[in-house]
């Protein structure tokens, strides 16, 4: 394992870099974020695209790209919301914003309208197959970092039959 | 929690923190949550609350003499997270006991009454510099930045000056097709070259993606039905757009091989 990038791609790395913080930002700020969090949200979204690419460069295919980087927000969302103390949708929410497979659902667009409708299908099932991908990572590492918690919201039971007055 | 009167109040204010939760964009299971940490915190032996991304409804008191409520959510347009994380941290100090029942009425109110978090025109100038960002990151140069700002700016001030009563998905779709549209025209008059950077860009504001997180946490959570309500949502939201750019794309393009 190599270093996947070139020394001639390093400006232009920061530059990606520098945009995707200030993507995730503003679109943190079109939700409302707290401004407590906006800035963290950014640096979620950086991550999580930095993560993607670089599993790219390392040779996984954009599918389990997509999956890492959905594991990347999400973990890195539960431990700030724990830390700020605050909504993990919050954090959610922007960090997942640079990992829209935005191109390949244009390329999907594009060959069905010039009468392509084979390579528009294939298009399709792989933008589906990202997507799903995204969730996949983001409900793992959710569901994982959220075991505990659920079972202290969930031991005091509200049961109609183990209420102490009885019914 | 034994008089008829508290128990009327302990409802009323369930309702209040789930309403502003939901309507400003919680996922379902924290405001059925919430709704039974804030119940539980005012003293009620018994709470159930069952929650839909388009109503809520609870039984609050104590076992066999419990009173029910519904409230009805019409619009979940004006997404406020801000809102949501203060109503969770509401109900975190209500639960720790700093607060009493009069207060929580008083700070929810406020809540609700606040301004938005971060002024309209902020918000404008966030959206046109999100797209610009985004088609950099999908492979644009400089002059894809501009435009992308400039789409992704009409695109969301056409979106929140429709009227509140349009449907969303014809909200989106016509924010959609204005952006699309000038993103495509500006290609097609020769500013750039790269038009599907310019096209993401221009969309990038209408993107469903809260609906979509929303989805995918309630499904986690085990809320099968509002999982499957909030999928849909953004599904039909992706539609309107996706429809828009096929459009904009068969009309603008005709005779002009799109670059490969």
């Amino acid at each position: 394992m190599s270093f996947p990038y070139t020394m001639e791609q390093i400006p232009h790395l920061l530059l990606l870099l520098v945009m995707s913080w200030l993507a995730t930002l503003g679109y943190a700020i079109l939700y409302h974020v707290p401004k407590s969090a906006s800035l963290w949200v950014g640096l979620i979204g950086t991550a999580a695209w930095l993560s993607q690419d670089l599993a790219m460069r390392f040779g996984v295919s954009s599918v389990g790209a997509a999956f890492v980087g959905g594991l990347v927000v999400s973990v890195l969302s539960e431990y700030l919301a724990r830390l700020k103390r605050m909504p993990v949708i919050v954090f959610v929410v922007g960090g997942i914003v640079p990992l829209v497979p935005g191109s390949s659902a244009f390329r999907t667009m594009r060959e069905f309208v010039t009468g392509h409708q084979l390579q528009g299908l294939a298009q399709g099932t792989n933008t589906f197959l990202i997507a799903s991908a995204i969730s996949a990572g983001l409900v793992i590492a959710g569901t994982i970092m959220r075991l505990d918690r659920r079972r202290r919201y969930e031991n005091p039971s509200t049961d109609r039959e183990r209420t102490p007055d009885g019914n | 929690m034994s008089s008829g009167q508290g128990q009327d109040r302990v409802l009323d204010l369930c309702l209040r923190a789930g309403d502003l939760m939901l309507k400003h964009g919680a996922e379902t299971s924290r405001v059925e949550e919430t709704i039974v940490r804030v119940g539980r915190a005012s003293g009620a032996k018994l709470v159930h609350s069952f929650v839909t991304p388009t109503g809520i409804f609870i039984s609050v008191g104590a076992a066999g003499a419990e009173k029910t409520g519904l409230i009805r959510i019409r619009t979940t347009s004006a997404i406020n997270l801000y809102k949501v994380h203060e109503v969770n941290d509401l109900s975190r100090r209500f639960e720790r006991g700093q607060l009493t029942i009069d207060e929580m009425f008083d700070r929810l109110n406020a809540i609700d009454a606040a301004p938005p978090h971060y002024r309209i025109r902020y918000q404008h100038v966030a959206a046109a510099i999100s797209s610009g960002a985004f088609t950099m990151l999908f492979g644009g140069g400089w002059s894809e930045f501009l435009i992308g700002s400039v789409c992704g700016w009409l695109s969301n001030t056409t979106m929140e000056s429709m009227f509140e009563h349009v449907p969303r998905f014809l909200r989106v779709f016509i924010a959609a097709l204005v952006g699309v549209l000038v993103a495509a025209l500006s290609v097609k008059s020769g500013f750039s070259s790269n038009l599907e950077a310019a096209v993401i860009g221009a969309v990038i504001p209408l993107v469903p993606g809260l609906s979509l997180t929303n989805a995918i946490r309630d499904l986690m959570a085990g809320e099968l039905l509002s999982g499957v309500a909030r999928a849909s949502e953004a599904t039909l939201t992706a539609f309107a757009i996706a429809v828009a750019v096929a459009l904009v794309l068969s009309f603008i393009s005709v005779g002009v091989e799109v670059a490969p």
